[in-house]
């Protein structure tokens, strides 16, 4: 191994281990490599969201690190402890499954209590445990009830006591809301978000939900092809993507090719001049800039860089213009439309303005 | 892995093991007056089996019996099946399952028997039509005993498989014909039908198989005269326990019979590639 | 019928035609069973309707029979025998079928049910002659053994359904909370299984009685079965203690689907026969 010593911290450090290492993994299923290279760690308490598209290799992380999957290279430490060799139940992780996996045999109750029998908590101690895990996630009358019985948001619950109340190491979360409505997902988000700090469970949530990977977690990884393109906290994956991947991923609609100029970036004939930090991140002279579509105003022809409205969409609150913009093309513009705000008409001319802090240079 | 699969090999290995030893011993001679075999290995059972008219005559009138069967079956099955996914009162449902199942869990040598009683010169149909004063039919030991109670024995059979492809075929599909314009037959002739052949022809399949090894409706209910293939092989082992002539007729027979299997399972592959999106 | 043309889309005539024909083949269905229970109670050897008197006296002939007694005896000890075999190497055949992946699954799983396509008569003269050589002399071992092969597709293929229909996640999630591989089965699988196995062992259960084609040849003077039996005296006799034995097995298959409609519901048994 060429990196003795790592594990023990250096006399007098008083930082703990991290929650989670992962070193180098590498995963490959016939031709296809599901895990390409990928080392990553996450400080004790805090929340990890493995973001991308389905096929990324998000899950297939997930599940190396429960035990489900043998890696062909890397090393996966739990607090410190190598666990790379352990079989699953030796690991201490604790997992919700995408469908939840409840044990459709067992009564609410007894599927929480699984974890404790095989961990062989006596009777006693195993019943105020489960009581006190259904009362965390408000589940108490329930107890008798069998998971057919459940609906959507009572079954993830039942999921995450019978994770949580093991007192896990790491809690392991697959598309834990995939399967439930709009409303009632953003709710649980939040009270997910809120016993994890109140446990103070370290976390490694997958998700292909940009949204909720924002409200849940301290680092987002975004994944693409088995690799990890970024990873930052939330905020910053948002307002600063990395790459066209994650800006694409991100939701940002306008993605543009120019040169570099100095400090500025040519845009056709125009000039955009970056702050501090978005300077020349790539060797050569290429920049791409994206640009959120809320970023750009609208205002009159001589204001801004001279457009015209190709096509307005009503989006409720707001309304999106598509603006060609002389000698650049189509840019997406969104505007927050006020009680008696007036749509401006397809062909009308504006000027587009744009605001240069919020214009990211990427990386390719 | 292995550790898993031992048992299944081991019994694997019972059942293919007698039939290697059963194909070798066809190459063999009884030796006259005995139960005994001895070579020289040769292929002369063979050679005399073909040229047999007897055996050959048995085999088709085997095959040709059991296209018969399947074609009853499928006549009269294709109604009940439809009914019994499409009905939309759960208690005909139930009736309809309970019977099927019941009468398929009795038994052969229970409904062989009562198709024996059924049909005879005493039985309650004969009966009947003398009580009217017509001359009683002759139902019994003739093919026409074998094949009403075949057709009776494998409907279950045929039945049961079919159901469950034609209740997942959505019932949409039918109202969108219908919808389109389409009366009841046109949209089952052109939607439920094409979409239900995979599972009718796995369900002909299954009657097909289960009719060619019929063995005791031919023995009770033919009375010596309906000879189908097992009869033929049991005949040669009860009258002279020829062993290697009886394998030479069964591997023969049993080659003939995989013919129109394969034929059929063919069909349904291709078919299952065809509908296999649509199906589930 | 001069008024056709006007005739409505959902007409009368096509809505009731499949109703009627589907009554007329259940009725069908039903006669055999129906008078062959009629015939098990009544007096004289005739079919007499409406009955003079019911009797139970080819039940009491059944069962006073020593010949009878003695296959009822064979048939069930060789049915509970084979029931509980065939079930046990089912379970993890079924599970190595369905969870794992390995070179030759397929051709595995075509030679498991290979069995059901073979006549059989045709294995049952290649036991008895594999018997012969091999010098299994006991006709309730040789009816064993081969009711073992014979039956094992059934047990396999209603575990493969139930098997197919079982999340895989769930034994992963019982793994997860610190079950070991066999705890998981244990705890989680096997008890999911029970209509697999409650359906593939009635299969069993009543094939193993029920087998004429094979089990006649693989007979002694000792030992025979049910069927076998019944098929002798039917040759030799003419009276309704056969009907009896009907009767009785068609009481069995009765209480099966009982058993069946109340822990497994007829739909998923029906699913797990394919």
């Amino acid at each position: 191994m060429g990196y003795v010593g790592r594990d023990d911290a250096p006399a007098g450090s008083t930082r703990p281990a991290p929650a989670l290492e992962l070193e180098g993994l590498e995963k490959q299923f016939g031709t296809m490599r599901a895990i390409d290279g990928v080392s990553l760690s996450i400080p004790p308490s805090s929340i990890l969201a493995l973001l991308g598209p389905s096929g990324c290799g998000k899950t297939t992380i997930l599940r190396s690190i429960a035990g489900f999957v043998e890696l062909d290279k890397g090393t996966i430490k739990l607090g410190g402890r190598d666990v790379t060799k352990l079989a699953p139940e030796q690991r201490g992780t604790a997992m919700v499954f995408q469908n939840y996996a409840l044990f459709p045999h067992m009564t609410v109750a007894d599927n929480v209590a699984f974890g404790l029998k095989m961990r062989r908590i006596g009777r006693a101690e195993r019943a105020r445990r489960v009581a006190d895990a259904l009362a965390l996630v408000q589940l108490g009358p329930l107890a008798g009830r069998y998971p057919g019985e459940l609906s959507g948001g009572q079954q993830q619950r039942t999921a995450l006591a019978r994770a949580v109340v093991t007192q896990p190491d790491l809690l392991l979360l697959d598309e834990p809301f995939g399967a439930l409505d709009q409303n009632l997902r953003e709710a649980l988000q939040i009270e997910l978000r809120k016993l994890q700090q109140r446990l103070g469970l370290a976390t490694v949530i997958v998700t292909h939900d940009q949204q909720e990977a924002m409200i849940l977690a301290d680092q987002v990884a975004v994944m693409r092809a088995g690799t990890v393109e970024q990873l930052a906290p939330p905020a910053v994956v948002y307002d600063r993507p990395a790459t066209r991947f994650v800006a694409r991923f991100m939701g940002i609609d306008n993605i543009l090719d120019g040169e570099l100029d100095g400090d500025a970036v040519r845009l056709g004939p125009y000039r955009l001049s970056m702050p501090p930090g978005q300077r020349g991140v790539r060797g050569d002279r290429k920049a791409t800039i994206a640009v959120r579509a809320e970023a750009i105003g609208l205002a009159d022809p001589a204001d801004g860089w001279p457009g015209q409205i190709a096509y307005a969409t009503n989006l409720g609150g707001r309304v999106l213009y598509e603006v060609a913009v002389e000698g650049l093309g189509t840019l997406k513009v969104d505007v927050p439309r006020a009680p008696g705000y007036a749509r401006r008409a397809v062909g009308e001319a504006v000027g587009v303005r744009l605001d240069h802090q919020s214009c990211t240079l990427l990386r390719d | 892995m292995l550790w898993l699969l031992w048992p299944v090999l081991l019994v694997l290995a019972v059942f293919f093991a007698a039939f290697g030893y059963f194909v070798a011993d066809s190459f063999l001679h009884q030796i006259p007056g005995t139960a005994m075999m001895a070579g020289p290995v040769s292929l002369e059972n063979y050679r005399t089996i073909l040229g047999s008219v007897l055996v050959q005559r048995i085999f088709v009138g085997t095959l040709w019996i059991s296209c018969k069967i399947t074609l009853a079956a499928t006549l009269l099955g294709y109604p009940l099946a439809y009914l019994l996914a499409r009905t939309a009162s759960a208690r005909v449902r139930q009736a309809i399952l309970f019977l099927l199942v019941v009468t398929f869990l009795s038994g052969g040598i229970t409904r062989a028997y009562a198709w024996m009683i059924l049909l005879g010169n005493n039985g309650p149909i004969n009966r009947s039509l003398r009580d009217f004063g017509y001359p009683p039919l002759a139902l019994l030991n003739n093919e026409t005993g074998v094949l009403i109670s075949l057709v009776h024995f494998v409907i279950p059979f045929f039945v049961l498989t079919l159901f469950g492809t034609i209740k997942n075929i959505p019932m949409a599909l039918e109202e969108a014909a219908r919808n389109l314009g389409g009366r009841r037959w046109r949209a089952f002739t052109s939607v439920t039908l094409p979409l239900s052949l995979p599972g009718l022809v796995s369900a002909m399949l299954l009657t097909f198989t289960v009719t060619v090894s019929s063995f005791l409706f031919p023995l009770l209910l033919g009375g010596g005269r309906v000879q189908m293939a097992a009869n033929l092989i049991y005949d040669k082992m009860e009258n002279s326990f020829d062993m290697p002539v009886a394998a030479t007729i069964s591997i023969l027979f049993l080659l003939v019979s995989l013919v129109p299997l394969s034929a059929f399972s063919l069909l349904r592959m291709g078919l299952g590639r065809r509908f296999g999106g649509t199906r589930r | 019928m001069n008024s056709r043309r006007g005739r409505p889309v959902n007409s009368r005539p096509y809505a009731l035609a499949v109703p009627a024909m589907a009554a007329i083949i259940s009725a069908f269905l039903a006669l055999p069973v129906v008078v062959i229970v009629y015939y098990a109670f009544s007096p004289s050897g005739l079919m007499v309707f409406p009955p003079k008197a019911l009797t139970l006296h080819w039940f009491v002939n059944f069962f006073a029979s020593g010949r009878f007694r003695g296959a009822l005896i064979n048939s069930l000890l060789i049915a509970a025998l084979v029931t509980p075999a065939s079930l046990g190497i089912a379970v993890p055949t079924a599970i190595a079928l369905v969870r794992r992946d390995f070179a030759g699954r397929g051709a595995l799983n075509a030679l498991i049910l290979s069995p059901l396509i073979i006549p059989g008569v045709v294995s049952g003269v290649a036991f008895l002659n594999f018997f012969t050589w091999t010098g299994v002399t006991s006709g309730f071992w040789r009816i064993a053994i081969a009711m073992m092969c014979f039956t094992l597709p059934f047990a396999v293929r209603a575990l493969v359904a139930t098997l197919h229909g079982l999340d895989g996640a769930l034994e992963e999630a019982g793994r997860n909370l610190g079950a070991r591989p066999w705890q998981a089965f244990l705890a989680i699988t096997l008890p999911q299984l029970y209509p697999g196995l409650l359906a593939g062992g009635i299969f069993v259960f009543v094939e193993a009685i029920d087998n004429f084609s094979i089990a006649v040849f693989l007979t002694d003077l000792r030992t025979t079965t049910l069927p076998v039996e019944a098929y002798g005296y039917i040759r030799d006799f003419d009276d309704p203690t056969i009907a009896a034995l009907a009767t009785i097995l068609i009481a069995q298959s009765l209480i099966l689907v009982f058993i069946l409609q109340r822990f497994v519901g007829m739909d998923r048994f029906l699913d797990l026969r394919r």
